[in-house]
């Protein structure tokens, strides 16, 4: 007779309850999220490993310690992660004395320069890299979460505790400015 | 600080073994303990300021009785004036 181990599942609220009532269960949504944290702050980081390793950790510690206070408030377990993990990756990037770089695939770049009249042409999507990098930091975060992270524009919403119509409006206004400032 | 580069590269994705090999919660387990734990020692486990404040309150116990005792002593019964026969 062969035994199968079945490994429980849990839904985001279980494991939320079974965290606040025992600090060692929030193991649970260690196991489960770790991988969509370190692959989010790998992105950002542009492929630094050992620094995303780091990142991911002191993410999972802070909501550890705030999972007290954690509200389900209509949105994902794991958006609440990335919100913490975007905050930690800011700090990490104010942090450094040195200019970091990230780099990004022109494959990354495809719906951002067609939202922007862009071509696929290497000067102009170097010419787009150059006005993104010249935006502040704020703005570059948002089209950072819209077209490198890939996330939705509900998803940028809840990140930003905001409507999904102004998460558009915002990203849609930066976008804007870009064309604005595009002189081929 | 972070720049943006173009890169036609093939980008580098981490791998489920690298992933695999970062994930420790014993560490993040630590790291929670080391961050809620309470630092130093409590003001109350401080021996020198205990005493500080035991003194503190000692000199307001005597001060507050003194001024009780003088109250009393100004309230009660005025000293009578011996009348010429």
């Amino acid at each position: 007779m062969i035994f199968k181990k079945h490994k429980k599942s849990y839904s985001d609220a279980e494991m939320v309850s079974l965290a606040q009532r025992n600090s060692k269960r929030f193991e649970l949504i260690y196991n489960a999220y770790f991988e969509v944290v370190f692959r989010f702050v790998f992105a950002r980081l542009g492929g630094n490993e050992a620094e995303t390793a780091d990142i991911t950790q002191m993410t999972f510690v802070k909501a550890m310690a705030a999972i007290h206070n954690y509200e389900e408030r209509g949105y994902k377990l794991s958006t609440w992660l990335i919100r913490i993990a975007q905050n930690e990756t800011n700090l990490f990037f104010r942090r450094q004395k040195k200019k970091m770089e990230i780099d990004v695939s022109p494959n990354q770049l495809k719906e951002l320069s067609q939202e922007t009249g862009f071509s696929d042409q290497e000067d102009d999507l170097q010419k787009l890299m150059e006005l993104i990098n010249e935006l502040p930091q704020e703005k570059q975060d948002l089209l950072e979460l819209r077209f490198f992270s890939g996330l939705s524009f509900q998803e940028i919403a809840q990140l930003y505790n905001i409507t999904e119509a102004n998460a558009k409006m915002r990203v849609y206004r930066i976008l804007e400015k870009i064309k604005d400032n595009f002189k081929p | 600080m972070k720049e943006f580069r173009l890169n036609k590269d093939k980008l580098k994705q981490p791998s489920d073994e690298d992933i695999a090999k970062y994930k420790d919660f014993a560490s993040v387990a630590h790291g929670y303990q080391r961050m809620t734990k309470r630092t130093g020692k409590r003001l109350y486990q401080d021996p020198k300021f205990f005493i500080f404040i035991f003194l503190i309150l000692l000199i307001l116990l005597l001060v507050y009785l003194d001024s009780q005792s003088e109250g009393e002593e100004s309230n009660g019964t005025p000293p009578q004036v011996e009348q010429e026969s």
